[in-house]
């Protein structure tokens, strides 16, 4: 995949994840990087930018004797998570269009 | 923590120095956590350095973030040099850097011009202030209107100067927040996700309250300077308008007392001449303006006449340079010849029609012109920038020498015409 239009859905994709349920980076970045190969470097800053927009929220549990930080996603993550949807079954119909041309020329 | 999670967070501390703590502490929180996740998980050091893309590459991205927030939140040249700097640093790929490049360079390059002239602006208010601080100091202290009317004119002009810097400021201000998010964009590769991006709302409480004092500042600015009347003193003087309150003075002189004339003013006209009526003694005549002052002297048979600022107004010497329209005038009686007669003014002109044995005639930016009548003169001219104009036909070369013994006259301008007829 063209690795801007990866970097494109890498907020949509980490709110959708969050929508799911309450994670923390490690899991996260298993679950994104079983969808595609993004570096880590990549999801970081997306993590802290989210947060600092309140799209997410973060709170501490204690795992194995450390701190291991949980990502939530708000109220205002879930709207956001509404408008790329909105936007990418866009995308999703003119895929569509791509690929009968492709099928059928 | 194991020894393979504390080197790699060591390394990354060590890449990230420079950066503000809490970004570091923020950073290697994310990352330490990682880390030992992905080690309990069974990977090894190399494995997960690898997928973290490399410690020099977070510690850049880490940086990058850091700068364009930092410019974000408060935008300023510096912060935005800064950003930009940094962004450039943390992309990875020749692609990625030159896109930014071409996305980023326009609106950077315009906001800094746009901070460069509102620094000029208010670097000229505050020189606007010594200035007029140092017209005040060579105003006498009698004059205390015109020392109000001086303070007014900086005020003024300060307070202007500064409304156009901060409007400037303001406007490169907008243009560095097109400059970020198209350092932003660079950042992410992506275009969808921007527009989204939070808009951090604008000061203005504080540009409203600047732009207020310079607008009351100007305000009073002009009613301090109206009633000390400089602004039409200055214009009148600047535009070579003739005052109406002129002070004429004569002066005369038996010619046996006079050998030798020696005559400076700033702006006004000088006038030599054979009188035309049947006098017989030597007279000066001065139209003298409230602004300059100035008065025959008699020494060893030499008259001399300077023409000073009387200090009513500053720098008269910068606003004198444009022709005056007041005069000193000097008739000798018909068959008088002095023995030199020497001339000077800065940009006012100069016009003989008398004879002498030498004389010397130098002017700045005023025209000089010298009617030869029936005694030649040895003339030479010189007129690097001005016109060189003998008996209707123009000189070329800026300079002009000829006739036969009778006089000598040198007569020198800068960029004045030079006519002899």
């Amino acid at each position: 995949m063209d690795p801007q239009m990866k970097k494109g859905v890498l907020d949509a994709l980490v709110l959708a994840i969050l929508k799911d349920g309450d994670t923390y980076g490690y899991q996260l970045s298993e679950r994104v990087s079983g969808l595609m190969t993004v570096a880590e470097t990549a999801l970081y800053p997306v993590l802290r930018r989210l947060e600092a927009q309140d799209m997410l929220s973060t709170y501490s549990e204690e795992h194995n004797g450390r701190l291991r930080k949980y990502y939530s996603i708000t109220k205002k993550g879930r709207e956001k998570l509404r408008e790329y949807i909105e936007e990418l079954s866009e995308l999703e119909r003119i895929i569509q269009t791509i690929t009968k041309g492709v099928e059928k020329p | 923590m194991t020894d393979t999670e504390k080197g790699i967070l060591a390394s990354i501390r060590a890449e990230c120095a420079g950066l503000p703590e809490e970004s570091i502490r923020r950073t290697l929180e994310f990352y330490e956590e990682y880390i030992a996740d992905a080690l309990e998980a069974g990977h090894s050091e190399e494995e997960i350095l690898e997928r973290l893309g490399g410690v020099k590459e977070i510690a850049a991205q880490a940086r990058a973030e850091a700068a364009l927030t930092g410019a974000e939140q408060s935008p300023g040249p510096f912060r935005m040099i800064g950003a930009g700097r940094q962004v450039f640093r943390g992309l990875a790929g020749s692609a990625a850097k030159f896109s930014l490049i071409l996305g980023a360079s326009i609106p950077y390059t315009l906001a800094l011009g746009f901070y460069f002239i509102a620094g000029a602006a208010f670097v000229s208010a505050l020189a606007s202030v010594a200035l007029m601080g140092y017209g005040i100091s060579t105003i006498p202290n009698a004059d205390t209107l015109v020392k109000v009317g001086t303070a007014a004119v900086g005020l003024f002009t300060a307070a202007s100067l500064s409304a156009v810097g901060l409007g400037l400021w303001t406007a490169a201000k907008g243009i560095t927040r097109v400059t970020l998010r198209a350092l932003r964009r660079g950042l992410r590769h992506d275009r969808s996700v921007d527009r989204q991006m939070e808009i951090i709302p604008h000061r203005t409480g504080k540009l409203r309250t600047a732009f207020l004092v310079c607008a009351v500042a100007g305000i009073i600015g002009i009613a301090g300077v109206l009633p000390s009347g400089l602004p039409v003193k200055l214009f009148s003087i600047w535009n070579s308008m003739k005052p109406g309150n002129l002070d004429t003075r004569t002066w005369s002189y038996p010619t046996a007392e006079i050998r030798e004339m020696e005559i400076s003013t700033m702006n006004s006209k000088i006038v030599l001449e054979t009188a035309a009526g049947s006098q017989d003694a030597i007279r000066v005549t001065y139209e003298k303006p409230e602004w300059l002052a100035g008065a025959p002297s008699v020494e060893n048979k030499k008259l001399s006449f300077r023409e000073v600022s009387s200090g009513t107004i500053p720098f008269m010497d910068f606003i004198a340079r444009h022709e005056g329209t007041t005069s000193v005038r000097v008739e000798v009686p018909r068959g008088y010849r002095a023995k030199a007669i020497t001339v000077n003014s800065n940009s006012g002109d100069v016009s003989v029609a008398l004879t002498a044995e030498i004389i010397r005639v130098e002017t700045a930016s005023g025209d000089i012109r010298l009617e030869e009548g029936k005694t030649p003169y040895r003339i030479r001219v010189s007129a690097p920038h001005g016109r060189i104009i003998v008996k209707d036909k123009t000189v070329e070369g800026g300079s002009f020498e000829a006739g036969a013994a009778g006089g000598a006259a040198e007569l020198t301008t800068d960029d004045g015409t030079v006519e002899i007829r």
